[in-house]
């Protein structure tokens, strides 16, 4: 402990911060330093949640994947390749464990709760002090919605870290496992299956 | 409208083309409704996306975290390196080696060929071959020349077993192809075999007759409590406890040219062997000794 200290105040004396990047940590993560895993987790949990809710359109399902996100990280830990940056590795994660769930869940879901979703959007939306266009903003944004989550977990994906969270194309290319022109073409397609599902959603609008 | 277009259309309004591009493209969608049309919906996603990027606070911790790696009994130690893939298959052939170098270095406890020495008037006469895993002798003698047997060539014979035999030594009847036969006294030595009851039946038993020019067929079945000379004569020999080997009046019946010879339990002092009964012939040729 002492020594690390000592090395990270040299770190720091020197402007560099090599004991504190991810690499670092996941490598004494590896050797047992399990403080150093929570480093990790505390860095980026928001980024992996930001990303899980896109997904999920559910803070407890979010929450969840994320958790298992990073229970999985942890138990892989070894498999983590030092040249990959660990928030493209652990995106990855959560994009395999969201098309996993959506798979699982996809017959499970009831027009019920379909149903339901909806009388809680209507009682809990248009809370602006402008109420004609705040519920013009939320009906595109529920169109939206409900649009991106019918769409597949490939397809939506690609929308959430392009479109959304605004990820670079390599970025993205690392965390499906293609290529650069593979993600691009990725994006490209799911917009395009966007549009279709959401046209007949904002027709008034458009018109 | 072509897909080209949309797609050209589609990266102008998320602004993933160059600024000369887009001017192009701009113009372009100017002259054609369905692609200002086109191109108004996809920058209506584009900015409802945006607004999608709000998200409702999370309330992960790392005591949660924590406690979900507990719950599953998930233990991060510093894991073994993954084996290569070379080395998750090389180690089939390597086993392989390693149990064939056992195989064939292990002592030999299978058949083993063992010496058997018939002796008639204290000479060799012949030298057999005995299956010790199965307890069958084939001797395969189709004929025994005196000369030969009585050569040097045969391997030595321990003193005990190639001595002049006393009058009481055990007896085995054997008959030739012809129907001849001839008595005569002997005794067979067995190396080698692990088994005390097949050692005691076969260190004390003469097993062939075989005189000039006469073809002897000989075989013994271990496996039971009797000592078979299929050919003409089957010898029934008594168990080590001395009691007589349990065979039945019918099983031998169904034997029409065998001969049942019982071997005592006596044995001789200087020779160790038995004496010999002949138990039932079915061609009334007595055979005793």
């Amino acid at each position: 402990m002492v020594e690390r200290s000592l090395l990270r105040l040299g770190a720091s004396v020197s402007g560099r911060v090599e004991l504190d990047t991810d690499g670092s940590l996941v490598k004494r993560a590896r050797e047992g330093e399990y403080g150093a895993f929570e480093e990790l987790f505390e860095r980026h949990r928001t980024l992996v949640y930001r990303f899980a809710y896109q997904m999920t359109n559910s803070r407890d399902d979010a929450e969840d994947v994320v958790q298992e996100a990073f229970v999985r990280a942890y138990q892989n830990l070894h498999r983590y390749r030092d040249e990959a940056k660990f928030t493209t590795w652990i995106l990855r994660i959560v994009s395999n464990l969201c098309t996993d769930r959506a798979r699982s869940s996809h017959r499970r879901t009831s027009l019920e709760q379909q149903e339901a979703a909806g009388a809680l959007d209507w009682m809990t939306i248009g809370t602006y002090d402008d109420p004609v266009s705040n519920l013009e903003e939320d009906r595109r944004k529920v169109a939206l919605r409900k649009a991106l989550a019918a769409l597949p977990v490939h397809h939506r994906s690609v929308i959430v870290l392009r479109d959304i969270e605004e990820k670079e194309y390599p970025e993205i290319a690392g965390i499906l496992g293609c290529t650069v022109g593979g993600a691009k073409l990725r994006v490209l397609r799911a917009r395009r299956a966007l549009k279709e599902r959401i046209t007949p959603l904002l027709g008034e609008e458009l018109k | 409208m072509k897909r080209r277009l949309e797609d050209d259309l589609a990266r102008l309004a998320f602004g993933d083309v160059s600024p000369e591009v887009a001017a192009k493209l701009e113009q372009s969608a100017q002259l054609d409704p369905d692609a200002v049309k086109t191109l108004a919906t996809y920058r209506t996603i584009r900015d409802g996306l945006k607004t999608l990027g709000e998200v409702p606070e999370e309330q992960l911790s790392k005591e949660r975290l924590r406690e979900a790696i507990l719950s599953r009994g998930i233990k991060h130690e510093q894991e073994v390196e993954a084996p290569t893939r070379w080395t998750q298959w090389l180690w089939l052939p390597a086993m392989a080696c390693v149990a064939g170098l056992v195989f064939v270095n292990l002592p030999k406890t299978g058949p083993k060929e063992t010496q058997v020495v018939a002796m008639t008037d204290g000479k060799t006469l012949s030298k057999l071959h005995v299956d010790e895993g199965a307890f069958r002798l084939k001797p395969e003698i189709s004929s025994v020349d005196k000369s030969v047997a009585n050569s040097a060539v045969v391997p030595p014979v321990p003193a005990a077993t190639s001595a002049p035999l006393p009058a009481q030594a055990n007896t085995v009847a054997l008959s030739d192809s012809r129907g001849s036969r001839e008595r005569t006294r002997g005794t067979a030595s067995r190396h080698g075999n692990r088994d005390g009851f097949m050692q005691a039946a076969w260190e004390r038993t003469v097993q062939s007759l075989v005189k000039d020019g006469l073809t002897a067929n000989v075989s013994f079945s271990g496996s039971s409590d009797y000592v078979a000379m299929n050919g003409s004569r089957t010898a029934a020999k008594k168990k080590a406890s001395g009691s007589v080997a349990p065979m039945s009046r019918d099983a031998m019946a169904d034997k029409s040219d065998t001969t049942y010879v019982e071997i005592g339990s006596g044995q001789d002092a200087e020779t160790g062997s038995r004496p010999a009964q002949e138990l039932e012939s079915t061609n009334n040729d007595p055979t005793s000794g």
